[in-house]
């Protein structure tokens, strides 16, 4: 439930942040087509529906990242896992004065924001803050399609897409950041005509009342969030504090790995570079992680929901356990990879296509696919 | 300075591409391209240059053309005022040195405030916006690249190679991978810069960063191909993972701070024209580059847990380094460069041939000796102790080299000699390019320099390729000796014992050859004409050829017999006339001692065709005459039983091929039939077997009442049946005298 929250409120500020920046893109050509595109593409959410229904999501969002932050056993995962974390929890920081600008700044004064004042703030009055909205539109769209393939990667349907959609994940970041610099180089360029430049005087009037309770209010929501970032990280530390037993992980033609107890087969696993597939990222929804329990079974935490709906679903058979969520609590445990960890998100899909999880392929014929 | 960290960085990575590379770095090599044709000038030409020639512009710049070409004709000076100069060049840069030193607290303030005047507040700004967005966009394509390339490598970082060319290949595999992305990376960058107008200073500062940014990631390629500091299994570098982790990083923090370093020292100088400051900028950089690298270079040493790790490598590193900076700051980076790259040489030569014979012995893991493949196991499992490369080759022995060598053939030692002639050459080649002398254009340049250099090249490859030739043949050469069977007194010698004499023979044949060859080529380049000497020699040479013709023939086709194994010693031959066992052969003939004691001595050059009575089975065949009422069944069975016996005899019965076999009747003739006995033996032995055969027929033969057909007369006379004595004896007699005169009388008729 948490995890179809989760994916489904990213779907949606995904959407938003696609339409917003498919918009930007239209100021290659010029800054009133990107007025006129904003109608359309982001006219979703400015409706009493949509509008909500992204605050929700954005709220609902932040929350789940910060439960799960919460329930993280070790901070370091992976590169990808934790560049992604931190990159969600930069978020609020980074995004933060374009919210005040462009939503709660036309709320307070009743007025309508165009896009010729937020560039003019952007590139002419507060150049430092056009490089924070940059830093932040990288940061947004890299934590999405981070996260929208690591869902997307373990659906049923992905291999026949996912060479498509790889490379509007580039273009459309690069056609809103050019169209970003393209148009503000079109205002730049007419700054000196006060004709072109009235929307931008009459938002600086309106804006010139407002201007210090607005700084108010963002310094006040930085601090909040700075308060329960930290409340949900000392929170994790006293939960992490009482380190279990020592733990004897050994794989079956693999190293031997001795840690303390507490966290997941794979954490230990990549915690030593063991090569390990994890498909969807250790969220327990490909089960291409799956380890054959060859010894000390009882001495593994046991089967979470997550992972006996994916272990049914996979229809993997006993003696089968997600290493991403078994946790070693103490002893000696022996185990072995189902699947090769070269396995690509492709051949998993085709491999369970073939139903046959429960032979996986021996060490040589993966060794034979790697040298082919 | 970025030139000179590139051609260090490129003999250091890719000495064979060094000379396209640096070609490309100076754009100068090529100007002296192939004339066009030369055509009569049109009248309108003429006129376009004389308007030409009457241009202020032109008249100047050609002005100033004519001043360089007078620069670069410092070569007619003479010593002392080279030296003059040298010195005066040294104190120059040793004040500018002394005034940028003085200027390096103020540095900081310096660089805002050129920075600051150079481009207006808000634009600066924005120019971080752009930066940002070029690294965003170079960074987007590199990923999209690895979208579609990454699974490649993935494989190829999880595959296991089972021999070094399988790890080389993948590795090189992977360098082309990681390239590629950076390759993305590098359109995306500046392709984007391209796009955009920018303010001239603005221009210059960007680009310099992301060619940086590009330079870098270059390096981080080629060092990531080297070290492989996360895959053991791609690793090229005897170096444990901790180890390689640390180089890599290393290497890594020391290019990008004196990449950088440059890179804004340059800017400075470009905006505000402060000479000093951007040197303070690039010595600050230096020195903290020279520390780092001592540092690591210290580290490296202290790690590595070799037994046999001397204290000297890194003394000599951090000493070699200091005079590196000490150089490059009085500004000989000529010098520096020579004195990085003579450096580098001998570990560089190392590591190649480190490299290569790795490559042999992983490559033959069937000839692999036991105790080498463990040690390399263990190595691998234990990981962290795994030697440095810097300190791992002086518990190297001359015998484990000379092991190895006999255990990988004549490819091995070649392929060692051959590294290290590429090394040499490219080493050579980037001194060259140093000192300004280039390789490939040295005939149209005349300096003394680009001369010595081009005939300490000329003699160096000479040298080279005679090293290599011998070192082939004497591999050759030593592995066929050592293939010999040992000389054991007692058993006569093979045909190996004159093959053991002919061999050092041969071996210093070629030695002299190469030598003489390889001073003739040095003397013909340095400009020594050799052709007196070589007539010379051709004259000495023809009358002492005429001389030794025979000598020579004889040698030669003792060769040929010798490879054809026409004969052994010990074996009994015949030629034309000359018969009799080889008793001894020399270079030049060869000795037979005839049965009666004679010996003969012949010169290999007479021989011409030659019959060996002692190769592998004789045919012995003995014939018999009986009378026609012989009985032939009788006869077989008892030459079956002679054979029997003889097959039992002690000394002789081994020498038997073919048993003792009765043939039957040969032929009949006018009193009797010819009956033939057969059997083969080992060369030798056939004749006590025809001996005893004889002895024991003949016994058996008359024991069996079989006796031999004997010549004797029959006198018939007709109607003769009641004669007396008396006529029977007259007759006898009569008959006797017809005989008697027949017999006579046959020779003469």
């Amino acid at each position: 439930m948490i995890s179809k929250l989760r994916i489904a409120s990213g779907l949606v500020l995904f959407v938003f942040v696609t339409g917003h920046l498919l918009t930007l893109a239209f100021g290659l050509r010029s800054i009133e087509a990107m007025e006129e595109a904003s109608v359309y593409l982001m006219g979703l959410f400015a409706n009493p529906v949509g509008g909500p229904l992204l605050i929700l999501s954005f709220f609902a969002h932040a929350g789940l990242g910060l439960w799960t932050l919460f329930w993280r056993n070790r901070l370091f995962f992976n590169w990808g896992d934790s560049i992604q974390a931190l990159l969600g929890l930069a978020i609020v920081p980074l995004l933060l004065p374009h919210i005040m600008g462009t939503v709660v700044g036309p709320m307070m004064t009743d007025t309508h924001v165009g896009f010729k004042w937020v560039l003019a703030v952007y590139w002419i009055f507060v150049p430092q803050l056009g490089i924070q909205q940059v830093l932040a539109l990288i940061v947004i769209w890299v934590h999405a399609c981070y996260g929208l393939f690591l869902w997307m990667q373990v659906q049923n349907w992905w291999g026949r897409y996912a060479t498509l959609s790889y490379p509007f994940a580039v273009i459309i970041p690069v056609a809103a950041l050019l169209g970003f610099v393209e148009s503000g180089k079109i205002l730049i360029a007419n700054s000196g005509d006060p004709e072109y430049m009235a929307p931008v005087r009459e938002s600086a009037e309106a804006y010139g009342s407002v201007g210090e309770r607005l700084m108010q209010i963002q310094a006040d929501v930085l601090w909040w969030y700075a308060g329960i970032v930290f409340v949900v990280l000392a929170a994790r530390a006293v939960r992490v504090w009482g380190r279990g037993p020592d733990v004897s992980l050994t794989y079956k033609d693999g190293p031997t790995i001795k840690r303390s107890a507490g966290i997941s087969i794979l954490e230990t696993a990549q915690s030593m570079d063991t090569s390990h597939a994890a498909l969807c990222g250790a969220r327990g929804r490909c089960g291409s992680c799956a380890v054959r329990v060859l010894e000390g079974a009882e001495n593994l935490s046991a089967p979470s929901r997550i992972e006996q709906d994916t272990l049914a679903r996979r229809s993997l058979p006993e003696g089968v356990r997600l290493a991403c969520q078994a946790m070693p609590t103490g002893g000696n445990v022996t185990v072995e990879r189902v699947f090769p960890p070269t396995i690509s998100p492709v051949e998993y899909q085709s491999l369970l296509r073939e139903k046959t999880p429960s032979s996986p392929p021996s060490d040589a014929a993966s060794q034979s696919e790697g040298a082919a | 300075m970025i030139r000179f960290l590139t051609a260090l960085f490129l003999f250091l990575c890719v000495q064979s591409i060094a000379p396209a590379s640096a070609q490309m770095l100076l754009p100068g090599a090529g100007a002296s391209e192939t004339e066009a044709p030369a055509a009569e000038p049109s009248p309108n030409d003429i006129k376009e240059l004389a308007r030409l020639l009457a241009d202020p512009a032109i008249v100047n710049w050609l002005q100033q053309r004519a001043d360089g070409l007078n620069d670069g004709a410092t070569q007619n000076q003479t010593f002392r005022e080279a030296v003059q100069q040298g010195l005066n060049e040294i104190e120059n840069r040793v004040q500018l040195v002394g005034a940028s030193l003085a200027l390096l607290p103020d540095a900081p303030a310096i660089i805002s405030q050129t920075w600051q005047e150079g481009l207006a507040p808000r634009q600066q700004l924005n120019f971080v916006v752009l930066l940002i967005i070029f690294i965003f966009v170079g960074a987007g394509l590199e990923w999209l690249y690895w979208r579609y390339a990454g699974y490649f490598r993935r494989r190829i970082e999880l595959g296991r190679s089972d021999s070094y060319l399988d790890k080389a290949r993948s590795a090189v595999t992977r360098l082309a991978l990681v390239s590629g992305g950076a390759l993305f990376f590098s359109i995306g960058t500046i392709g984007t810069f391209v796009i955009f107008e920018w303010p001239p200073n603005a221009r210059e500062f960007v680009l310099e960063l992301l060619v940086s940014l590009v330079i870098l990631r270059a390096i981080a390629a080629i060092a990531l191909f080297a070290l492989a500091p996360r895959v053991e299994t791609l690793r090229l570098m005897p170096l444990s993972r901790t180890n390689a982790q640390i180089l890599y990083l290393g290497v890594m923090v020391t290019s990008a701070i004196l990449l950088f370093g440059s890179n804004l020292s340059e800017t400075i100088v470009h905006l505000g024209r402060n000479e000093p400051v951007g040197l303070a900028i690039d010595i600050s950089a230096a020195a903290a580059a020279t520390l780092l690298a001592i540092a690591l270079l210290w580290l490296m040493y202290s790690r590595s847990e070799l037994q046999g790790r001397s204290i000297l490598m890194p003394v000599i590193g951090t000493f070699v380094l200091l005079m590196l900076f000490v150089l490059w700051l009085i500004g000989a980076e000529s010098a520096a460069g020579t004195l990085a790259v003579v450096a580098l040489l001998v570990p560089t030569e190392r590591i190649v041939r480190k490299t290569i014979e790795q490559a042999f012995r992983e490559n033959r893991p069937d000839e692999e000796p036991e105790d080498l493949a463990g040690e390399a196991s263990e190595a691998d499992e234990t990981g962290d102790t795994v030697e440095t490369v810097e300190t791992d080759e002086a518990a190297e022995t001359g015998e484990a080299e000379e092991a190895s060598e006999a255990a990988h053939g004549i490819y091995l030692p070649v392929a060692v000699r051959l590294g290290r002639f590429v090394v040499v050459v490219s080493a050579v080649i980037c001194i060259g390019l140093f000192w300004g002398v280039q390789p490939w254009n040295m005939s149209a340049v005349n300096s003394t320099p680009a001369q010595m250099v081009r005939i300490l090249i000329d003699i160096m490859v000479a040298f080279l390729i005679g090293d290599l030739i011998w070192t082939a043949t004497k591999t050759a050469i030593d592995r066929r000796m050592a293939a010999m069977p040992k000389l054991q007194p007692g058993i006569a010698p093979g045909p190996e014992a004159r093959m053991a004499t002919l061999l050092p023979l041969i071996k210093k044949v070629v030695l002299v050859t190469i030598l003489v060859m390889v001073a003739l080529i040095g003397l013909s380049s340095m400009g020594i004409n050799i052709t007196p000497l070589l007539a010379g020699a051709g004259v000495v040479g023809l009358a002492v050829g005429f001389g030794a013709q025979a000598l020579v023939r004889d040698i030669v086709s003792g060769v040929f017999f010798l490879i054809d194994d026409a004969f052994r010693v010990g074996e009994y031959i015949e030629m034309g006339d000359i018969r009799g066992t080889v008793e001894s052969m020399s270079i030049r003939s060869l000795q037979l001692r005839h049965h009666r004691g004679a010996v003969h001595t012949i010169p290999f050059g007479e021989l011409k065709s030659l019959t060996n009575y002692s190769r592998d089975w004789v045919m012995m065949k003995l014939e018999f005459r009986v009378p026609f009422d012989t009985d032939l069944k009788l006869a077989k069975k008892i030459v079956k039983n002679i054979n029997e016996e003889l097959q039992a005899n002690e000394d002789y019965g081994d020498n038997f091929l073919q048993p003792l076999k009765f043939q039957g009747v040969r032929r009949m003739e006018e009193f009797n039939m010819v009956v033939g006995v057969k059997f083969m033996t080992k060369p030798g032995g056939q004749w006590t077997i025809r001996r005893d055969a004889y002895q024991r027929i003949r016994d058996e033969f008359e024991k069996a009442g079989i006796n031999f057909a004997q010549r004797n007369v029959k006198v018939e006379v007709i109607g003769g049946e009641d004669l007396s004595e008396s006529d029977k004896e007259k007759a006898t007699a009569a008959a006797m005298d017809a005989i008697e005169q027949q017999v006579q009388g046959q020779p003469g008729g």
